[in-house]
């Protein structure tokens, strides 16, 4: 019996799986919602792949590596998705597509070992034998690819097996992807691309470099030696901001989804992506954790009525009204899309804004109002059809009476002589003036008057109309169960995602009495007193010095403050300052006997 | 490929024939070639040994001394493609130098010649492989001799004088009239050799103070000789007119100056259109971290003296400076980038965000993710939490295009624009 060892003791066990609960319910539904985002990130791409798929069929046999740069404007950890579409894409040209994640790529053994396994299993897929690790050299992988080319020309040579499979390709080609090339030592890429050079004659190699940096910052990794059997052609993924501004869009009009995301989340989630991180991980995090918070507070009954259909009707009754909101919002935003200039009013910002109360005094619509009053027969004419025809080409028509209002408006650009004023039957003779004064008002008076046509009664109309659907329409908070609906809690994922700590630690050490909630040591942020807590009071007196520190003055100004120049304050000093230490405050410095370095300035 | 007479090698391919004894007899231990890349090393060694017995082998590839072991013995033993999968566990292995030599002399018969090459030889000292093989000949009693081919002379390989020194063989860089030689070689069909000779001869006149490596001419010559001879397919007549051949061809040749060593498909297409490569070389930042880049870039070429002109709001107060102080100015940007404190950074980017910005933790991450995209380096690795130091990396076309996408005016900030 062997001894057991202490790293046998450790186990790692897996959660049970939940059974069918609600857990499991919420569990499938975010994965749905995961999945979609996911799957829509990787059709985004799409174009990029089908390039690099036509970029190696078509690159012809030369000296060179043929290299295909991927660059990514995120962080290459949101990627694999694309990965994984990339190599089964890749697959259909040839047998040996290999993926390296950063984690095969630490060493070039390791390179070696991940690319042999993969190799013995295109030789024999069934029962790959077992190989010793001193089998495995780049010697060894090259044998190995000609056994497979060999088996490959035979297969199609058989005539019975396959006769009516395509002309062979004109040989197989091994494509290595790389996922993330600036986290590979610059040393083993190097060698490890020298040596597919090396093995080009019998091996055709291609590479798929991701990156989330330019190309030049390969060839600043390599050295001449290496770059010169690189041929590479870069391919950019489509620009972040817009591939997110539709994430969003799907993530807003998500119907499956029994949940949905307040304005305030939304906007801050839409800030947060484009001001601080790009990255799509970090964005299905915040939602899962958004979501996790949402969770908590609301009743668990409800949630369950709200996942599960059928459950409690009114439950059922306020999600359905949520939902009908949801089409006349979305209908609504379309509407004002098509009428409003592309550039200035954006579907998103639309929607969001109906969401608000006092939608009519908003910009978005000011702006669409002041567009359709400076619009031709013809422009408006042309843009509420297009709205027609696009709703109709959808499914299904939401809002029918909506929709037979506008009907009736074109129609009535259509019929009517709409440049006919309809002020004309105002009586505009001068015969009864009086005198030169009266005549000059009335002059300016018939000046400043419009000139009515019926172009503009339609126009009116079209905005009387837009006002009082806008009207009509029920704001999702005055709606029941808007508090479970909507997911709210902006300020705590603020918290959770973009802390600011620095102003917190400040806070806390200036006004102590936040904290401890005590009466003796309530003081403004920038008053000294005996009674504060010692950490305290040596924060607040660290802050008037300068760079350096020195210690004795310090003491002395703090047992000053404290009155007392007992042993025990120096050793409450003391530790306060070990204590601002480890905080990151202050910091033992060697340059300077008896002094200590200060850390932090204003807000850095 | 290896049928193609050498060109001004000839001595050194006798000397290394004479040496492997191809002619009669025994060939020596061990010879050393050296000479710069691409001055023919690799090529004068593989025309010598044509049609003879050897082994090849890449010293990259060797991470064990038992890799190379291994080989060596395989290629004699292994036929040239495997039959099954299986046939690959068969293979030998030896671990030991002592097992290689047993091995070794049991496979190879005595009166057989065998000429074993290794290639970028350098790499073998870090493995201690290099004495042995240096003597593989008097260890094994066989009729075996070890060729080393290297970039740097014998003696940067070895620290004692008790070392077995081997022939060495110097390739020295190739005259200007042997690289035109070689460059003829790689002529293309249809063209008279007069033609191409003055076209080889413009392109090494041009490049001969960029580089001398022969693979990386004739890459040249070959990629840019169908933008040289597009006229005369219009015009026959051309093909006399030097001038014009000229005129034709430099933007080309211009542009191939940047890219020696690249073979960046990218660059190629670009041709003269250098402001779409721009856009296409910049990267998608997030908002801030455009800002942050900015300021990293103004805090790397302005003084810190000056930051209070371009970053305080104006006093009335202000004195301007004589003109006699102005004009000892250096010019800040031909000193290059200078290091800067990460609060130095930090205080410029709040100043030149429009909007106040809460100093939060996701803020001074983004720093450390420029710093992994390589636009910013960090200058000096010290403590972290003792005032880190940065380096702005990219240059004054980069940072004023991320600038315009940000509608940030970045000339008015820089010293060097604002005396």
């Amino acid at each position: 019996m062997d001894t057991p060892l202490i790293s046998r003791s450790c186990h790692v066990r897996k959660p049970p799986k939940p059974k069918k609960g609600p857990l499991s319910r919420y569990i499938s539904k975010w994965e749905d919602l995961e999945s979609k985002i996911c799957a829509f990130h990787v059709r985004k791409h799409e174009r990029l792949i089908e390039d690099v798929c036509t970029y190696f069929k078509n690159f012809p046999i030369s000296q060179d590596i043929c290299t295909a740069t991927l660059r990514f404007g995120s962080s290459v950890s949101d990627q694999s998705g694309i990965f994984e579409e990339l190599a089964s894409q890749l697959t259909g040209t040839t047998e040996l597509v290999c993926r390296l994640t950063p984690i095969d790529c630490h060493s070039l053994s390791s390179i070696v070992q991940k690319l042999f396994h993969e190799f013995v299993d295109a030789a024999c897929p069934n029962d790959a034998p077992r190989l010793k690790k001193s089998l495995v050299t780049f010697e060894n992988l090259v044998q190995i690819f000609k056994l497979i080319t060999k088996n490959a020309a035979e297969r199609q040579r058989s005539p019975k097996k396959r006769r009516d499979a395509k002309p062979s390709v004109t040989g197989t080609k091994v494509i290595i992807i790389i996922e993330d090339v600036t986290s590979v030592a610059p040393t083993i890429l190097e060698d490890f691309c020298l040596i597919l050079k090396n093995h080009l004659d019998t091996m055709e190699t291609c590479l798929v470099f991701g990156m989330s940096s330019t190309s030049q910052s390969v060839h600043k990794l390599l050295t001449f030696k290496c770059s010169s059997c690189l041929s590479i052609q870069t391919f950019t993924s489509p620009p972040v901001p817009e591939t997110l501004a539709e994430i969003f869009e799907l993530l807003v009009l998500n119907r499956d989804f029994p949940l949905k995301l307040s304005p305030e989340v939304y906007n801050w989630l839409n800030d947060f992506v484009l001001f601080h991180d790009f990255s799509l991980t970090t964005l299905l995090h915040i939602l899962r954790v958004a979501l996790t918070l949402h969770l908590q507070t609301v009743d668990e009954n409800v949630i369950e009525a709200l996942f599960q259909p059928g459950l409690d009707v009114e439950v059922d009754e306020a999600h359905l009204a949520h939902h009908d909101t949801d089409l006349h919002l979305e209908e609504l935003s379309k509407l004002f899309i098509a009428l409003g200039e592309s550039k200035s009013v954006n579907f998103k910002e639309c929607y969001l804004a109906l969401q608000k109360d006092n939608f009519l005094e908003s910009v978005i619509f000011k702006k669409v109002e002041q567009t359709i009053k400076f619009l031709s027969t013809d422009e408006l004419k042309s843009r509420l059809m297009s709205y027609i025809e696009k709703t109709k080409e959808s499914d299904q028509i939401l809002r029918e009476d909506l929709l037979e209002s506008i009907v009736d408006l074109i129609r009535r650009l259509f019929e009517e002589d709409l440049q006919e004023n309809l002020a004309e039957n105002e009586d505009t003779n001068f015969s009864d003036v009086k005198s030169r004064f009266e005549l000059k008002s009335k002059l300016l008076m018939a000046a400043q008057k419009k000139r009515t046509t019926r172009l503009d009664v339609v126009k009116e109309d079209l905005i009387g109309l837009l006002k009082s659907d806008v009207k009509s329409l029920k704001t999702p908070s005055s709606l029941k169960m808007y508090n479970e609906v909507y997911i709210r809690n902006a300020k705590e994922l603020e918290n959770f995602f973009n802390p600011s700590q620095r102003s917190r630690v400040h806070q806390a050490l200036a006004t102590p009495s936040v904290y401890l909630n005590c009466k003796c040591c309530q003081v403004k942020s920038t008053e000294l007193k005996a009674e504060l807590p010692p950490i305290s009071l040596a924060y607040k007196l660290h802050l008037e010095c300068g760079k350096m520190i020195n210690i004795y003055d310090w003491l002395q100004s703090y047992q000053t403050v404290r009155e007392d120049s007992s042993k025990l304050s120096i050793a409450q000093f003391l530790r306060a300052v070990r204590e601002l230490t480890l905080v990151g405050f202050v910091k033992p410095t060697t340059r300077k006997t008896d002094h200590c370095q200060r850390l932090t300035w204003g807000s850095c | 490929m290896l049928l193609e007479p050498l060109v001004g090698r000839q001595e050194q391919l006798e000397d290394l024939e004479t040496l492997l004894g191809l002619e009669c007899g025994i060939p020596v231990q061990s010879v050393y070639v050296y000479g710069d890349s691409g001055s023919g090393k690799t090529f004068c060694v593989k025309h010598a040994l044509r049609g003879l017995n050897h082994v090849w082998l890449n010293c990259i590839e060797i991470l064990m001394p038992r890799c190379a072991f291994s080989s060596i013995i395989n290629s004699l033993k292994v036929s040239e493609v495997l039959e099954k999968l299986e046939d690959i566990t068969k293979l030998t292995s030896c671990d030991t130098s002592s097992d290689f030599i047993r091995i070794f002399t049991q496979t190879l018969p005595i009166d057989e010649k065998l000429f074993i090459v290794f290639d970028d030889a350098h790499r073998l000292r870090d493995l201690d492989l290099l004495t042995f093989f240096l003597r593989l000949q008097e260890l094994s009693k066989r009729q075996v001799c070890c060729i080393f081919i290297s970039t740097v002379p014998f003696s940067h390989l070895v620290s004692t004088t008790d070392f077995f020194w081997p022939h060495e063989v110097h390739l020295p860089n190739y005259s200007q009239e042997e690289l035109c030689g070689v460059l003829i070689q790689a002529k293309a069909h249809g063209y008279s050799d007069e033609f191409y000779e003055s076209y080889v001869k413009l392109v090494i006149s041009m490049f001969k103070n960029v580089t001398t490596n022969a693979k990386e001419l004739v890459h040249i010559a070959k990629t840019n000789f169908e933008y040289y001879a597009a006229p005369c397919k219009l015009d026959p007549d051309i093909q006399s007119n030097s001038l014009k051949l000229w005129k034709n061809i430099e933007p080309y040749l211009k542009n191939a100056m940047d890219t020696v060593y690249l073979r960046d498909t990218d660059a190629r297409c670009g041709n003269s259109d250098g402001s779409k490569m721009a856009v296409k070389q910049i990267i998608e930042l997030p908002f801030y971290s455009k800002f942050l880049l900015i300021a990293a870039y103004l805090a790397s070429y302005n003084p810190a003296s000056t930051d209070k002109k371009f970053f305080v709001k104006r006093s009335n107060r202000e004195k301007r400076k004589s003109s006699a102080i102005r004009k000892q100015k250096p010019n800040y940007h031909l000193l290059g980038p200078r290091p800067f404190p990460l609060n130095r950074l930090l205080a410029i980017f709040h100043a030149i965000v429009d909007s106040p910005v809460e100093p939060r933790t996701v803020l001074s991450s983004q720093v450390s993710s420029l710093v992994h995209h390589k636009l910013i380096t960090q200058a000096a690795a010290r403590d972290p939490l003792s005032e880190p130091r940065y380096k702005c990396c990219v240059d004054f076309d980069y940072i004023t295009a991320i600038a315009k996408t940000v509608k940030f005016p970045v000339v008015e900030h820089l010293e060097d624009f604002n005396m």
